[in-house]
């Protein structure tokens, strides 16, 4: 999509977000029981990225979210969970409602600098929910210079906006 | 005064290697990069720059800083026009243009002048007092024309902004000398340190600390000014750019603040302190040394303080020429240069010069002789000002210091220090010593002092005023309100003591400079006139922003496409194609019609609308919040969240429910369709999705706690198609839809998920371009091709009144469905049609309009849906509060059809009822209006007192001003049966 010598943008067409859901009452067993068949890792703590895509990201307490740039994987947990099949978990398919962007580069910071706080921007290793002008988005930092950032499809066209008129902010600036 | 440039080494700021020439008023002025506009003006001996806010009174270059009060001009041309901004904060750059804001004809000829002849009638809060009669509308445009200091651009803002947000360990605001020992210090103790300053390119210590900063892995910015300080450590700054970007704005998120501020220097009173000429005397030694300016050939130093003699002596060193202190003290600490002349105990008493000074007059405090002294530069040293502004916005309380007649922070504040002048240290040595233990984290208390005795009172006592033997100038204490020291004994005689009463009387202390180089002196002086001392007289409350700010660098790109959030439906490209005027609803880019060449947006509705109740039309409904339940106890929690009952739903079947709040009042609808035995699909309003899953998660998570419940939004995973009109199923037919959605099968309210493949052969017409007999995907258009296996939800109901199909499917797939859909449909007349025509559909039917015709007091009864509540045996949200007296009042407003008398005349929607014009006891108002083509006269829904107790009654109505007669009748206005739906006759 864009690229400079510091900062890499490629859109993830084939992004795949799947919500694994659980009742806050029967534990999250279900959930774990479908990662382990389809060989996915362990459902992670609040804040932190488990997996290297596909990943798994905690949502809230009785929802993660498995995120990958292919099905691969997919369709065995979302069988596993899908509604009907457990009484206490279901699996949703949210990925025709998210827009993915990948990130790589040593400029990530200082874009993202731009578009959210500082506070909010996902440290490697770790992924987050944060505000991004006005909207929310789902980020996840497998590493230091990459980035996903995941944001509902309908404001693709808003994303795009700002991410194109924070790029034009960081050429040539000093910060 | 005629200012003129010193030779290096004077002036560390400039590079005389890089001369440019700007344009003042018309006129080339010629600086060096590094200049401020002001230096640059003040080098070529211009003084004169503008004319003050009231009384039109010919201003100069007061300051050096951001506290300047007059020598405001406007920056750029049209579009890119900055009015009012400061001369003093201004880089010169080639090419620039800058202006006088507020004179007519010219700077010098100025007709607004006038105004200086009937002062007398202009005293401070005039307009409380004067020109009321006839009426003061009839004099307030002149006054106001007159009052402005600059001219707005005239367009949008053509320049470029950028934002940054940063998180830092210690933030350090000021890079004079106590803020770069903090920044090292903090940083050596290994700290992550940013350290702004506001001006360009810093002090003169601070530039030489430059390398040991950057070596300790400091951050520094420089023009950039601290603006804000807020909440949780939080800090705005703005920066001023020569990238692509005019201004940057920071938001700055620091564990520890270290203000590091300065002071500001208080202007002496006397008359005509205003004069272009007179100077604060910290600004003239300033230019000296930073610009390579001398101000003046000849300067006079007015001083009340010991610092007045230390500027004395650096301007001789620097080259200027002092030609007398007039000391306002009789016994100071300080020594003169040698040579120049001391008055001690002396005041000014008058200024020589209209638009530039070329003497004074000096008298003894007890009255005498005048002295005469040539002079075109006044250097004005009234003492101190800690800048506590940020200090203050954070929450901080001053304490008044008599000895150095100045306001210091009282305390520190969690994680905001000051150090430095701002913390009212002005010994050299001890600010070092204080700050490097603050940078440290080291909290020791402040050593206040180091300024030696201060008159608190500086201006010019009456009995050497007497020695004029004619009356005295005027004596400003605001320079830019024109306010007067008798402005502030008028406030005093009239009672207004309290300091926020001074400010709002007599507007000391507003606009761009917030009262820099004022509070502190009109403080004073009302402490005098009410005895009180100034620390009882105590300050206003210091509010953001430090200095002004553009607000363009607050919106930060925040225009256009860019200015709040729009989302685009998954269809968006269809519709493009098909030349929709797009408006938004609820939060997303529709289209409200499709007009054709020269068709206004009301005739294009009505077309589409005529065209859905007799053909087929095609409606993208992807903004419908869509919100999947499941659970064991999905069906129990429904019929708690909805008022209808939703457990009694088969699968596969679908119900319309309304969702209230704790108070009985309607927040949404919506229709609640069965999936499964424990799943439920959840159709809500546009825009609704949210609120209504956030209301399911906080009853579950609040109140029904025990009920196994999964509430998960999907609103943007789906799309929607929806198609609607008498010819819907035959459409549906020909695109190859399963026949068991055809009417006879499918009842309306009921719901079926269905594999679709658009590749299949149906019912097409031969002559549809569409109709082929190939199976292979690589022969049919890529729409169908996208289409194949797909799961589709599909769901009949109707919110046109016609038979219609609510198609949810895959939000990636809606592109496709529309298009293949309009492939099968354009050549039977199938129509897109938009929201507007919906709305006068749905209004032709009486359908309610959450969030149109409901408001915040809005309960089922009103809107006549509390059929079946008495009866619903199990409890829901709002119940209780529906059954308060108030709720089932007769008297309440009633959601009725409202028909014009004349079938003609539209109702307008906000139109109220009334028996006589208002103001008049209201009874009710219009929701909802439409023209209805099909029954060719207008319709609309009203919410009115006891409105279904009077069908059939004619009631005023009122809108700006004009009357409107109507009839109150039953709705639906068409199809009152509601047989249309069911699409029998397909």
């Amino acid at each position: 999509m864009a690229a400079t010598p510091e900062l890499r943008l490629r859109r993830l067409d084939a992004l795949q977000m799947l919500a694994l859901r659980h009742l806050p009452a029967g534990g999250a067993a279900p959930v774990r029981a479908a990662l382990q068949r389809a060989r996915l890792p362990e459902p992670p703590p609040p804040g932190i990225l488990a997996g290297s895509d596909p990943f798994l990201v905690w949502c809230s307490p009785s929802e993660w979210r498995l995120v990958a740039s292919e099905r691969t994987g997919f369709d065995a947990v979302a069988d596993a969970l899908k509604p009907g099949a457990d009484a206490a978990a279901c699996a949703v398919d949210l990925s025709a409602g998210v827009h993915g962007l990948e990130f790589t580069g040593s400029g990530i910071d200082a874009l993202m600098s731009r578009l959210m706080d500082a506070g909010s921007i996902a440290a490697p290793g770790c992924a987050t929910r944060g505000r991004l002008v006005d909207t929310t988005v789902l980020q996840l930092r497998p590493a230091p210079d990459r980035l996903w950032l995941i944001v509902d499809c309908a404001l693709e066209g808003w994303l795009t906006q700002w991410i194109e008129y924070a790029w034009q902010g960081i050429e040539g600036a000093q910060v | 005064m005629s200012g003129y440039r010193l030779a290096a080494p004077q002036g560390a700021w400039i590079d005389r290697t890089k001369p440019l020439r700007f344009q003042f008023n018309g006129r080339e002025v010629h600086g060096f990069a590094g200049d401020t506009v002001a230096s640059a003006l003040l080098a070529q001996g211009i003084v004169h720059v503008g004319r003050s806010f009231k009384l039109h009174r010919p201003r100069g270059i007061f300051s050096c800083g951001v506290e300047e009060p007059t020598g405001l001009l406007d920056v750029g041309l049209g579009h890119a026009r900055t009015p009012n901004t400061r001369a003093t904060d201004i880089a010169a750059r080639e090419g620039l243009k800058a202006f006088t804001g507020n004179a007519w004809p010219s700077l010098e000829w100025d007709l607004a002048a006038l105004a200086q002849r009937f002062a007398a009638l202009l005293p401070a809060g005039f307009y409380y007092k004067t020109f009321m009669w006839p009426h003061w509308h009839l004099f307030e445009p002149a006054i106001r024309r007159m009052a402005g200091l600059g001219v707005a651009a005239d367009g949008p803002d053509p320049e470029r902004y950028d934002q940054v947000s940063r998180q830092v360990q210690v933030l350090v605001v000021g890079g004079g000398a106590a803020g770069v020992q903090a920044a090292l210090s903090a940083a050596q103790s290994g700290q992550h340190v940013l350290l702004l300053e506001g001006a360009a390119q810093g002090d003169l210590a601070s530039l030489a600390h430059l390398p040991a900063l950057r070596q300790a892995g400091v951050e520094v910015h420089t023009g950039c000014t601290v603006f804000g300080l807020y909440d949780h450590g939080l800090a705005a700054a703005t920066q001023t750019t020569a990238g692509a970007a005019r201004e940057r704005l920071w938001t700055i998120r620091a564990d520890r603040i270290v203000l590091a501020t300065g002071a500001f220097e208080r202007p002496m009173l006397f008359p005509d302190n205003d004069r272009p000429g007179v100077m604060l005397a910290g600004a003239v030694l300033r230019y000296a040394t930073h610009c390579g300016v001398a101000c003046g050939r000849c300067v006079v130093v007015a001083t009340a303080c010991d610092s007045g003699y230390e500027t004395a002596k650096a301007l001789m060193t620097a080259g200027l020429s002092v030609a007398a202190i007039v000391d306002h003290r009789s016994v100071a600490a300080g020594e003169p240069p040698a040579g120049v002349p001391v008055l001690r105990g002396s005041a000014i008493v008058a200024v020589k010069g209209r638009r530039a000074v070329q003497g004074v007059s000096v008298a003894a405090h007890g009255g005498g002789a005048l002295q005469h002294i040539e002079t075109d530069c006044i250097a004005s040293a009234g003492g101190w000002a800690p800048a506590v502004n940020l200090y203050s916005m954070a929450g901080g309380k001053l304490r008044w210091v008599d000895h150095a007649a100045m306001f210091v922070p009282d305390r520190t504040l969690a994680g905001i220090e000051s150090v430095g002048a701002c913390a009212g240290i002005f010994d050299a040595e001890q600010a070092q010593a204080h700050a490097s233990s603050v940078g440290r984290g080291v909290a020791v208390p402040a050593p206040v002092g180091g300024t030696g005795h201060v008159s608190a009172n500086n201006r010019t006592a009456d009995s050497a005023l007497a020695a004029l033997e004619a009356a005295p100038g005027k004596i400003f204490v605001d320079l830019q309100n024109d306010v007067t020291a008798s402005d502030i004994a008028l406030a005093a005689r009239e009672n207004y003591r309290s300091v926020e009463h001074l400010k709002r009387y007599t507007t000391m202390g507003m606009a761009t400079d917030q009262g820099k180089t004022s509070n502190v002196n009109a403080l004073v002086l009302m402490g005098e006139l009410t005895q009180r001392c100034p620390g009882e007289v105590g300050t206003t409350k210091f509010r953001p922003p430090f200095k002004p700010v553009t607000l363009g660098a607050l919106a930060a790109g925040r225009t256009g496409e860019r200015h709040k959030p729009l989302k685009r439906m998954p269809g968006h490209a269809w519709h493009t194609a098909h030349g929709p005027l797009w408006e938004e609803f609820g939060g997303w880019q529709r289209p409200a019609a499709y007009p054709r060449a020269g068709e206004s947006l009301a005739a294009a509705a009505e077309r589409e609308a005529l065209h859905v109740r007799t053909q087929v039309g095609l409606f993208e409904a992807s903004p419908l919040g869509k919100i999947e339940l499941y659970g064991p106890d999905a069906a129990d929690f429904l019929d708690l969240m909805v008022v209808g009952t939703m457990s009694t739903l088969p699968v596969g079947g679908a119900r319309y429910g309304l969702l209230l709040n704790e108070n009985g009042v309607i927040f949404d609808d919506g229709i609640v369709a069965r999936l499964g035995e424990q799943h439920f699909w959840v159709h809500t309003t546009s825009g609704g999705a949210e609120r209504v899953a956030l209301a399911f998660e906080e009853w579950l998570q609040c109140e029904y706690v025990h009920h196994r419940v999964l509430v998960t939004p999907v609103t943007s995973a789906w799309g929607n198609v929806t198609v609607s009109g008498p010819k819907a199923w035959a459409l549906l037919r020909a695109a190859g839809f399963d026949a068991r959605l055809a009417p006879a099968a499918m009842r309306h309210m009921t719901v079926c998920e269905i594999a679709f493949d658009a590749t299949r052969p149906a019912h097409r017409p031969a002559h549809h371009p569409a109709h082929h007999s190939a199976h292979d995907s690589a022969h049919h258009p890529a729409h169908q091709a996208a289409l194949q296996g797909l799961s589709l939800r599909v769901m009949r109901a109707s919110f046109t009144g016609e038979l219609a199909y609510e198609i949810s499917l895959l939000a990636t797939h809606t592109q496709a469905l529309l298009e293949h859909l309009w492939a099968v449909g354009e050549p039977m007349g199938a129509v897109p049609f938009g929201v507007e025509a919906l709305m006068t559909l749905r209004t032709e039917k009486g359908y309610l309009h959450v969030g149109g015709d409901t408001d915040g007091t809005t309960l089922p009864g009103d809107v006549g849906m509390d059929r079946g509540i008495a009866k619903k045996t199990v409890n829901f949200a709002g119940r209780r509060s529906l059954l308060r007296p108030a709720a089932t009042d007769p008297r309440r407003m009633q959601l009725v059809g409202l028909v014009p008398s004349d079938r003609r005349t539209r109702l307008p929607v906000g139109a109220h009822v009334a028996a006589t014009k208002p103001p008049a006891p209201i009874e009710g108002f219009v929701t909802s209006s439409h023209h209805s083509p099909n029954l060719g006269y207008p319709v609309a829904l009203a919410m009115l007192a006891g409105g279904r107790q009077r069908l059939g009654e004619r009631i005023r109505l009122w809108h700006m001003g004009a009357g409107l007669e109507a009839e109150v009748v039953a709705t639906p206005f068409f199809d009152p049966a509601g047989e249309r739906l069911h699409g029998r006759d397909t």
